[in-house]
């Protein structure tokens, strides 16, 4: 097996290779540290590498697995955690505040610990999770994340570091944060598979606020199966935080279901995106078609964006209203953060509580439309990645999917985002499958499914210029993702999912 | 119970005119809350934002809710559950 290969492995083949001898906990970790400092912090995906807890993680899960003390398919894994996620003996910086240090770790920190996994690097964010506002994808303390598949392209925010690390095989999987999109959008530009599961089933304890009502910690990943066995070790009730769910979740030691998948795809949901998605998406209806039912569904008429864009507008003011209220947002680097949340100031109560209680109108019909279903389908986004020096339009609806994505958002429900196939430059596209409230199972089965059939998560960068290539065992290394020119620049839509 | 749906609001709505003085209002609101001043930069975003506050609580208004609606978020159980 190649070095790529073993880089590019599931957590079930990594397990299987640590169990039968073929590597260790400290020589996995050492592995992944290497390609952390090798070709993920060229990408700017890098906040700090924790190269000393990880050895120490490390050899830990090598000592209790060879003394036969094995906590399950996590152990010896190594990840990377998105810096808006406190984890002791390293900075937690938010994206914008170098030094900024907590005393205590974070629930989702505690939990992967306890699963024996072992955290290799805090990884980069777009200042603030993009909560105060950005139109650049240089708004962070770490500079603008470049993606692995062309390092011309970005790769969203505002979990970019994760999907970048992720994307380029930097760690097995990460975990990013998602407020209207930010596990989403990154998904789908690097090709790589992100799960907002049920708002509650992740404790958010440890994790920046940005909206108390609509944030939510989750895996991003290799694919979907990879992201049940983290959210298996991430979930549960946490009396820490209050909006924490008390229901267990399981992923593994259940019946897995790979056909008689029924699926609702949205009138429209195409349209407006661009050729490549379009096709791509028409060829996951085909191969989900073969797995199941597909029919053809009505999203509610109900208003998605504002709901949101109020909701984020009043909750993110009040969560950092010192900050902002003391006219530190100047200190931010986008200039769009510097006057962008000040308008909370003037949001009335009502207009907010208005905005609450169409929310509960949305969950309603959300929960209706899709409890008729295992997964609703539609691009993940109507574009592929943009050039990294392209400014976008912050906050707006743009391209295609995200309707699906705001309800999801809003209702709080789960959404997996899987890499369906690569546009003609060698870009990846994403489909959504977003599913009724705690029915993570129904959506992630069909996901995985849908990925064994189109082969779709063997694709991985292959080069500078992001060309990509079938994983094959055996194959001769391609060289670094994150290394040589700055690639092609295209011509594109200038608005992608710049949401927080 | 709920019985919300689009267009039956007959909260008022703000004519285009009252709408753009209202917006100058709360920028102002906005800038009298900040005496070390506001660049041009900020008051432009703040600006543009509030504005597209003003649109959105508009939509808003337009959906009908009934006087029991109720906002989406109620006190969770217990974790653990009911003791």
């Amino acid at each position: 097996m190649s070095d790529d290969d073993l880089a590019f492995s599931s957590i079930r083949t990594l397990g299987r290779l640590l169990r039968d001898g073929t590597t260790s906990p400290v020589e996995l970790t050492t592995f992944y540290l290497q390609r952390l400092h090798r070709i993920a912090e060229p990408l700017n995906a890098v906040s700090t590498v924790t190269e000393e807890v990880a050895l120490r993680e490390a050899r830990l899960a090598e000592a209790e697995l060879r003394d036969g003390l094995d906590r399950g398919p996590l152990h010896g894994i190594p990840y990377g955690l998105k810096d808006v996620v406190s984890a002791v003996g390293a900075p937690t910086t938010w994206g914008a505040f170098p030094d900024q240090q907590f005393t205590q770790e974070a629930t989702v920190v505690r939990r992967l610990r306890d699963a024996g996994a072992v955290l290799v690097a805090k990884l980069a964010t777009i200042e603030l999770a993009g909560g105060m506002g950005y139109d650049h994808p240089d708004a962070a303390v770490t500079g603008a994340p470049h993606n692995p598949w062309d390092t011309s392209r970005w790769t969203s925010g505002s979990s970019s570091g994760p999907a970048a690390a992720v994307g380029a095989a930097a760690v097995p999987f990460a975990i990013g944060s998602d407020t209207a999109g930010s596990i989403l959008l990154p998904a789908a530009f690097t090709g790589t598979a992100g799960l907002r599961a049920t708002y509650g089933r992740v404790s958010r304890f440890g994790a920046m606020t940005l909206c108390w009502t609509l944030d939510r910690l989750g895996p991003l990943c290799r694919s979907a199966d990879d992201c049940g066995l983290v959210l298996e070790a991430i979930a549960g009730p946490d009396p820490q935080d209050p909006s924490s769910l008390s229901v267990p979740y399981r992923y593994t030691g259940r019946p897995v279901r790979s056909r008689g998948f029924r699926i609702g795809v949205l009138e429209g949901a195409g349209e407006g995106a661009e050729p490549a998605v379009t096709a791509n998406f028409a060829s996951s209806l085909a191969a989900l078609a073969e797995l199941g039912t597909v029919e053809e569904v009505a999203l509610p008429d109900l208003p998605y964006a504002a709901v949101a864009d109020v909701i984020i507008g009043a909750e993110a003011y009040a969560a950092l209203d010192d900050f902002i209220a003391a006219g530190r947002t100047s200190e931010l680097t986008a200039a769009k953060a510097h006057g962008h949340r000040l308008a909370g100031a003037v949001l009335p109560a009502h207009d907010y509580l208005r905005a609450q209680r169409i929310r509960r109108i949305i969950t309603t019909r959300l929960d209706e439309l899709a409890g008729g279903f295992d997964a609703l389908v539609a691009p993940s986004l109507g574009i592929t990645a943009t050039p990294v020096t392209d400014r976008f339009a912050y906050m707006l609806p743009g391209a295609a999917g995200q309707p699906l994505n705001l309800a999801g958002v809003l209702a709080g429900s789960p959404t997996v985002s899987v890499l369906n196939g690569l546009d003609g430059d060698g870009l990846p596209t994403g489909i959504q499958l977003a599913g009724s409230r705690l029915q993570e199972n129904a959506v992630l089965d069909a996901a995985r499914s849908l990925e064994e059939r189109s082969g779709t998560a063997r694709l991985r960068p292959d080069g500078p210029r992001g060309t990509a290539r079938q994983g094959t065992p055996g194959a001769p290394p391609p060289s670094d993702p994150g290394r040589g020119d700055q690639g092609r620049h295209r011509a594109g839509p200038t608005t992608t999912g710049g949401r927080p | 119970m709920t019985t919300g749906s689009a267009g039956g609001s007959s909260y008022p709505a703000l004519t285009q005119s009252s709408r753009a003085a209202v917006a100058a209002r709360l920028v102002e609101i906005v800038t009298l809350r900040h005496p070390e001043g506001l660049t041009q930069g900020q008051l432009d975003e703040l600006t543009v934002v509030v504005e597209a506050q003003l649109s959105a609580t508009e939509l808003l208004h337009r959906f009908d809710l009934a006087n029991g609606d109720e906002p989406a978020f109620t006190l969770p159980p217990p974790v653990g559950g009911v003791r």
